[in-house]
């Protein structure tokens, strides 16, 4: 029988990164002899089979089988993947899969696609690293991998100078980040010895002290730049709107979520006894989080900007859940956090990928000018309607399901605290109408400009990305309990660690 | 050699150092600047692993960790100047005061 450990190296994570490598040259030598498009469309196969394999591989996880079967391997020790990392990987290898369908359509004329399906496997490789780690320093070089194949994923483009702006900017404040972050490691380190989760905790039973509390600030405030919340979130929006669509989706649906998982399991896995102030300062800054981004998104002019504003809001969401979940020791409140990261990633790249599609039709992103799009390309406009009210929380969308659990955990834990966090959460849900509803309104207003600009049909590998997770958010939105199987696997994993 | 002594001094100066860091990044405007602040940053962890492995007896760990930080380290700068190259390319300049298009 096979431990979790090395199910998670050998079946998720070798064959990410060697699927990298390997798409990669083979991309790069079918590019030299048949030209670059066809290298790009063979590295998208290949980085196709690659994760569809994996994420098929991910439903043979042996659980919590055989502790110790194969202990005679040193370097298991830093992977300690549970159910918690099993849902991130249920989540993302569906959305890599869709994105690199969708760039089969969206990228096909730009050059060195075979380096961009490359990437994006590395990328997924370093998330999978972050969510199945089990020391700090696993932790820290998965994360580095997954944020430097990010930089280069966000200035892809970079013929154009607004990616390239937008990723040296990228670059400085998140190195800053996980730089921030690794310094509070470091301080663990010279405080307990260890790099390994479960020594330090126990050297750190008592009340904290003070490097313990220095420890937990930067590793908050580090990891905090990564999840985008308020006021470290300056990057996002350029970061976002600058990359190319299927980025962006990847980038808003999974990629900064990790970054908040990457805090959340240091919380689990070295501070487990100050549940209380954690959830403090999580409801704090998830409350500041979602009210600013929602407002700053109103005042967008250009539709990516405005959807990556969303992303800081949502996050927010997710964060309040999270907090009230540790503040008031309830399930409901991990439950909701961790369905609205499944929600959320599904509505926010169906957003973002149909956002792309009528940009690359359009060739504009200011709102403005969007004038009666929705009535020449009416699957894609319909799409982002969906999305759009999901993001909202309308009912009948997955996005009003998981925002419900969010309230409702708020209101069951009858303090005045849980009622004011769930009204602030409904107010914010109805302020984000007051940028969804225009941006709706505008593009199926008479016709304008833009819209006479579009001829030709969608490309199929476009369409059925889009109608894919259309069909998620509609399915969630009526039968969430579908979604919701690997939710409660991984909350039980969460009650485990904190004792509830 | 006194080793309370002596780790008292290291933390001191590995929180100079990262100071140090940081205000580089924050207050300079020159890119190549703020590349050099965040190397300076990951002297102070990586000082502050060599010290961790030091204090409990295990100056390998500490060594093979800080080893760690510094190929990361290496690799961030590298994307960084890269980019760097790039902003030239298409600004002539290397302040970021004078290529602001982006709004916050």
């Amino acid at each position: 029988m096979q431990s979790p450990e090395l199910f998670w190296a050998m079946r998720i994570l070798l064959p990410l990164f060697l699927g990298a490598v390997v798409t990669y040259v083979i991309g790069k030598i079918i590019s030299r002899i048949k030209g670059d498009r066809a290298g790009g469309v063979v590295a998208a196969v290949i980085a196709l089979v690659v994760t569809v394999a994996a994420y098929i591989l991910c439903f043979t996880y042996p659980g919590a089988a055989s502790a110790g079967a194969e202990s005679g391997i040193a370097w298991l020790g830093s992977l300690k993947p549970d159910a918690l990392s099993l849902l991130m990987a249920k989540i993302m290898f569906p959305l890599v899969i869709l994105v690199a369908i969708y760039s089969l359509g969206y990228m096909k004329d730009d050059s060195g696609t075979d380096k961009y399906y490359a990437l994006m496997l590395i990328m997924a490789g370093g998330m999978m690293g972050v969510v199945g780690a089990g020391d700090i320093i696993s932790l820290y070089v998965f994360f580095e991998i997954l944020s430097i194949s990010s930089y280069c994923l966000v200035s892809f483009r970079k013929e154009s100078w607004e990616p390239i702006e937008a990723g040296f900017k990228y670059v400085i404040i998140n190195a800053l980040g996980s730089t921030v972050a690794i310094f509070g490691l470091s301080l663990l380190y010279i405080y307990s010895g260890s790099v390994s989760m479960a020594e330090i905790a126990a050297h750190i039973s008592g009340l904290p002290d003070l490097p313990v509390l220095a420890a937990l600030a930067l590793i908050t405030g580090g990891f905090g730049v990564k999840a985008a919340m308020v006021p470290l979130h300056s990057w996002l929006p350029d970061a976002h709107s600058a990359a190319p669509s299927g980025i962006s989706a990847l980038l808003s649906g999974i990629v900064i979520q990790v970054g908040f998982f990457a805090l959340l399991r240091l919380i689990l896995g070295v501070f487990p006894l100050q549940m209380q102030m954690v959830g403090t300062i999580l409801i704090i800054l998830a409350a500041v989080t979602t009210t600013y981004g929602n407002f700053i998104a109103i005042a967008q002019k250009d539709i990516k900007r405005m959807l990556a504003y969303s992303s800081v809001a949502q996050m927010g969401y997710i964060i309040l859940g999270f907090g009230v979940g540790f503040y008031f020791h309830s399930a409901d409140g991990f439950t909701g956090g961790l369905f609205h990261i499944e929600t959320h990633a599904f509505m926010k790249a169906l957003a973002f990928l149909s956002v792309g599609c009528i940009i690359e039709k359009t060739g504009t992103r200011r709102i403005a000018d969007l004038k009666g799009v929705g009535r020449v390309m009416p699957a894609t406009a319909v799409a982002f309607t969906i999305a759009a009210l999901g993001l909202a929380g309308i009912p009948a969308f997955s996005g009003f399901m998981s925002k419900l659990m969010i309230y409702k955990c708020g209101f069951q834990a009858g303090t005045a605290l849980g009622v004011v966090l769930s009204s602030i959460a409904i107010l914010n849900s109805i302020i984000s109408l007051g940028y969804y509803m225009p941006a709706i309104h505008t593009l199926f207003s008479p016709a304008g400009e833009a819209a006479a600009k579009v001829k030709g049909t969608v490309s199929p590998a476009i369409l059925l990305p889009i109608v894919i997770m259309v069909l998620i958010t509609l399915v969630l939105g009526w039968h969430p309990d579908l979604g919701l199987g690997p939710v409660n696997a991984a909350v039980l994993e969460i009650l485990n660690i904190i004792g509830g | 050699m006194n080793l309370a002594v002596n780790w008292v001094w290291m933390l001191t100066a590995i929180v100079v150092i990262a100071g140090l860091g940081i205000f580089c990044i924050v207050t300079r405007r020159n890119m190549f600047r703020m590349l050099m602040g965040f190397t300076m940053l990951t002297k102070a962890v990586t000082l502050a692993f060599v010290t961790g492995g030091t204090l409990w007896g295990q100056p390998g760990l500490g060594q093979t960790l800080a080893i760690i930080v510094i190929v990361i380290e290496a690799a961030v700068t590298a994307v960084g100047l890269s980019m760097i190259v790039n902003i030239y390319r298409h600004y002539g300049a290397v302040n970021t005061n004078q290529i602001k298009r982006l709004r916050g």
